[in-house]
């Protein structure tokens, strides 16, 4: 009798091991799991791999725009971190040029925030502006939901991953799914800190951690590169574009000029930088950095003295932010163009 | 005695579903019912048209697990479809709702139903649903063709819309709601504020005055 106790409990414990390991967050490896916990809620749309693949094939397909020319990754390319690479400003349809270079789009699971101005507090919520913005893919959503239920491919796909047709709701959570599983974690500075022997740092790029840690680190805080927060880095006000930033979205004066404290992720493939993508090198933002603080009245704290670099920090700075870069994401072969859908649909 | 047992399950569940109170909202300007291509005169002295008048009720929810699509409804002046909407009252036989959505309707993941952004009442830019939308036409107006579009929303301190409806005590499950547009008009000076589109102080300035816009005839001694 108390073999079999034992016995069921040893299987009621084993099943309810599995269980907890089935509900095992993807997002969460080797390299994720001593960063903070996701702030994104996956209860709500668990990523499976028909999700993701569904969220692959929307973020790749022009059907989302007015005119279906263009697409999630018509300004957010993969081998330059999903950022719009070479374009100061992200341009829409019908050549239509928008206010703010498009962002990166990496290690979303953990973002506590969407947009320059933090507008958008939910990933899931998130696609809705570009899709309907004027500037980018000028679409209604009713229409969006109409044109993915003519056809075929996306019948097809949304009763697989959801059990029903496409609708708002779950076009955006497969979207969702694509996006959260964007993560970047295998640079050379990770692979540095896990001690992986591979990854020696040189001693230019030794000098420039050092340097990153006492100067940009207070807001471009490891593991994400970023501390999340909204600050005014010392940029002088665009006079055609007169964007205030994250005043925009809370009409307070403190949050004039304004703007997400960026990842620096990939930064070696982002450019060009800033929310207007007005430096187009690392040097130029150095420089930045080092001379040109504009002061204003919501200047941030750690800027107002400027930051000292020698000419020989700039270039050791660089080298360290260099280390960021995580080719392995960069041509992850699963997160690109699903060339395949369409191959398959062409012998049919 | 089993029968007796489910008698009395089923009762205690009647009973609890009688704490409901069925509202029919209705729609008057002043002493008149409200119409399409109607002229209607404010306090101010403005003639005004009617073209859209959309807003949301809602019951509050403490996390996103709470919300239900049965907690929020959008009414729609346009569509009499909507004009009913069943509420449960508090265990103090309340009824109180919210004129508009709480905070945490605009950032969670539940976007079906009257939730859904691609009615008409979400703002892309920001998170954020517009809680109460009018828009008409008034000679008043220096704009193009006249038009006034009042888009109230903002769900971020201290520029919150949302309004807690307290009506009191209830009996009655069949409730008559009069919205009056007359009292949203009462304070607002159209020619000078023709539009109001963006989170902010005359959002939520007005939002407090559209507040008042509803009332329970049968509650009026």
């Amino acid at each position: 009798m108390k073999k079999i106790s034992f016995v069921s409990l040893f299987l009621l414990l084993t099943l309810s091991f599995m269980w907890l390991k089935k509900k095992d967050n993807p997002l969460i490896s080797e390299w994720t799991k001593k960063w903070p916990k996701p702030t994104y809620n996956f209860d709500q749309n668990p990523i499976t791999e028909d999700g993701f693949q569904l969220g692959r094939m929307l973020f790749y397909d022009p059907i989302l725009s007015r005119d279906s020319t263009i697409s999630c990754a018509s300004c957010h390319l993969q081998a330059t971190g999903f950022a719009h690479v070479d374009h100061d400003l992200s341009h829409g349809i019908d050549g239509r040029i928008g206010i703010r270079s498009a962002m990166t789009l990496m290690n979303l699971a953990w973002s506590q925030s969407f947009m320059w101005d933090g507008g958008v507090i939910n990933l899931d919520r998130q696609a809705i502006a570009p899709i309907t913005a004027h500037d980018e893919m000028d679409e209604d959503l009713n229409n969006v939901m109409a044109k993915l239920n003519r056809s075929k491919r996306y019948q097809k796909a949304f009763h697989q991953v959801f059990s029903e047709e496409a609708t708002v709701q779950n076009m955006l959570f497969a979207l969702s799914q694509f996006e959260l599983s964007l993560v970047s974690a295998n640079s050379k500075y990770d692979q540095y800190k896990r001690g992986e022997k591979s990854a020696m740092f040189t001693q230019q790029e030794k000098n420039g951690l050092k340097l990153f840690t006492k100067h940009c680190s207070s807001c471009h805080t490891a593991p994400l590169f970023t501390n999340q927060k909204f600050k005014n880095n010392a940029l002088t006000l665009d006079e055609n574009l007169k964007d205030i930033g994250r005043m925009k979205i809370t009409n307070l004066s403190k949050d004039s000029l304004l703007f997400k404290v960026p990842t620096l992720r990939n930064i070696k493939f982002t450019f060009p930088y800033m929310h207007d993508g007005r430096f187009a090198t690392l040097r130029e933002v150095m420089n930045h950095y080092s001379k040109g603080i504009h002061d204003s009245p919501t200047l941030s704290e750690e800027l107002k003295k400027g930051i000292k670099l020698s000419e020989e920090n700039k270039t050791d700075l660089i080298a360290f932010l260099h280390t960021l870069t995580d080719t392995e994401f960069l041509f992850n072969p699963r997160f690109l163009y699903p060339r395949e859908n369409y191959f398959e649909s062409s012998k049919e | 005695m089993p029968r007796f047992i489910l008698f009395l399950v089923l009762y205690s569940f009647s009973a609890f579903s009688q704490k409901e109170a069925q509202l029919h909202f209705e729609f008057t300007f002043f002493d008149q019912a409200l119409h399409k291509d109607v002229w209607y005169v404010t306090q101010y002295g403005d003639s005004v048209q009617i073209d859209k008048f959309q807003f949301f009720v809602s019951l509050p929810a403490a996390n996103e697990k709470e919300i239900t699509l049965e907690k929020v409804h959008l009414v729609d002046w346009l569509d009499s479809s909507t004009y009913h909407w069943n509420v449960p009252l508090n265990e103090k036989k309340e009824l109180i709702f919210t004129l508009g959505l709480d905070s945490i309707y605009h950032v969670s993941s539940v976007m079906e139903g009257d939730l859904n952004p691609a009615k008409g009442m979400y703002w892309a830019w920001q998170s954020g649903y517009i809680q109460l939308k009018i828009e008409g036409r008034s000679p008043s107006c220096d704009t193009r063709k006249n038009k006034f579009q009042y888009h109230l929303g903002g769900y971020l301190d201290p520029f919150c819309v949302a309004q807690t409806l307290n009506f009191g005590q209830f009996e009655a499950s069949d409730v008559k709601v009069t919205v009056d547009l007359f009292t949203f008009f009462r304070l607002l000076d159209i020619a000078k504020t023709p539009e109001i589109m963006v989170p902010g102080k005359n959002a939520v300035k007005q939002m407090k005055n559209a507040g008042e816009i509803m009332s329970i005839p049968s509650l009026e001694k």
